[in-house]
């Protein structure tokens, strides 16, 4: 299965968001911290069901609370993608 | 700097072990929260104790230790940001943070908060079982799901909706989302807070508002029961602090007043970082216009306590405040008051 990439994840988050959330971009945004960019477990929660909508890559709900940054949450992503 | 506003979280904020690095660490901080126990009696030996994981007596999450431990933590950290020389131009509470908000402002002194505080633990403690859901979506998306006594608690965000309920009534809504494919999450609570099955609790909670001298507010409030600037007639209604446990929480507009008058630092006094993770979805702090400051880190930790509190004092030239080696906590004061 193709890896779900940056450009894709900033999309997502972009909806979650509700408007035109302008994400800093590239490799400045894959380390940032959710909570600075105002994304709550809850948050978090709805993107991994929307991946899994999509996708078909499914998440456990449990692994939320370790997904600190964008980087984390594209290693979740792509190692469920990979299994 | 932006001038400043506080922030005070409420139930579902709490954390086993919140803000603990501060103790004996911070000296403002644990003069303040050892005064707030100490107008608790007995009670506050015990609630101590169980903060700093001394004993293990009643969790976290319920009522008993949930409410008086983030009221002790609020307002201990919003009186050391004070003692920076920090003079806030609005105070905003969540849900039990409001009483924070109003003891610092004057509506009651610290005495008396700790009266209407331990009443309407007495109370709630007594009330219904049940618990409350955070789903994103917009509460008017929610209606149709809202049975038996299910209602809308709080409104944090345009996609941010809390529910109470009874436990049973709330399980059935919470099979019913998940079925229709809507994010939700637990809330940690043991009681339907801003639910209509509150309603007894709150007429109990009332019998200690009503001794109360009720004052004006002195600080400019934006309560999140109306989502507007708290009005002296309100403040001196004590019907108006019993609903609180009744009524929802319109957080997300009062925050849209607030923002909507002028660029601001908020700053989260609290333990975690909800309330700034719900302001940092505003539009005014993604065009950085406005920001928020949490004074506590995500996920409590002593190291990650004092650096959180490291960084905002830093900002506001406050870093002597804080002492370089730890006051010496007697841990026989606690075990020999229990």
């Amino acid at each position: 299965m193709r890896e779900l990439t940056l450009e894709e994840l900033v999309v997502i988050m972009r909806e979650n968001m509700g408007d035109e959330y302008t994400a800093p971009h590239g490799t400045e945004l894959l380390d940032m911290e959710f909570t600075a960019l105002g994304y709550d477990s809850l948050a978090l929660l709805e993107m991994l069901a929307h991946v899994k909508r999509k996708y078909g890559i499914a998440v456990s709900d449990d692994e939320v609370e370790g997904i600190q940054t964008p980087r984390v949450f594209l290693e979740k992503i792509n190692a469920a993608a990979g299994n | 700097m932006a001038e400043v506003a506080l922030l005070f979280p409420g139930q579902g904020a709490q954390q086993r072990g919140m803000a603990t690095g501060l103790y004996g660490w911070a000296p403002v901080f644990t003069k303040v929260i050892d005064s707030v126990f100490g107008l608790m009696g007995t009670e506050g030996k015990r609630i101590r104790a169980d903060w700093l994981g001394i004993c293990s007596l009643i969790d976290i999450d319920d009522v008993r230790r949930a409410q008086p431990l983030l009221f002790a933590v609020d307002y201990a950290l919003a009186r050391m940001v004070l003692s920076w020389g920090v003079t806030p131009v609005a105070l905003l509470g969540h849900s039990a943070g409001e009483l924070v908000a109003a003891t610092l402002a004057g509506v009651f002194t610290l005495e008396e908060a700790v009266r209407v505080l331990l009443g309407r633990v007495r109370a709630a403690a007594n009330g219904p079982e049940g618990g409350m859901l955070a789903v994103a979506a917009g509460a008017d998306d929610l209606l149709r799901y809202l049975t038996g006594d299910v209602a809308v608690a709080a409104v944090n965000g345009p996609r941010q909706t809390m529910l109470a309920g009874t436990t049973e009534h709330l399980r059935s809504v919470d099979e019913r989302l998940r079925a229709d494919d809507f994010t939700v999450r637990a809330v940690p609570a043991r009681n339907p807070f801003h639910s209509p099955a509150m309603g007894p609790v709150g007429r109990e909670a009332k019998r200690a508002v009503e001794k109360i001298p009720l004052r004006a507010p002195e600080s400019l409030i934006y309560s999140g029961y109306t989502g507007f600037p708290l009005g002296a007639a309100e403040a001196r209604d004590p019907e108006f602090w019993s609903r609180q446990l009744t009524d929802p929480v319109y957080f997300g507009p009062a925050l849209d007043r607030l923002l909507a008058r002028r660029e601001l630092s908020l700053i989260e006094a609290g333990p975690g970082q909800t309330l700034t993770t719900f302001a940092r979805r505003h539009r005014a702090l993604r065009s950085g216009r406005s920001e928020s400051i949490p004074l506590s880190p995500v996920h409590p930790d002593h190291e990650a306590d004092r650096q959180a509190l490291l960084a905002v004092a830093d900002r506001f030239g406050a870093s002597e405040n804080l002492a370089a080696t730890p006051i010496p906590v007697s841990e026989a004061a606690f075990v020999n008051g229990r």
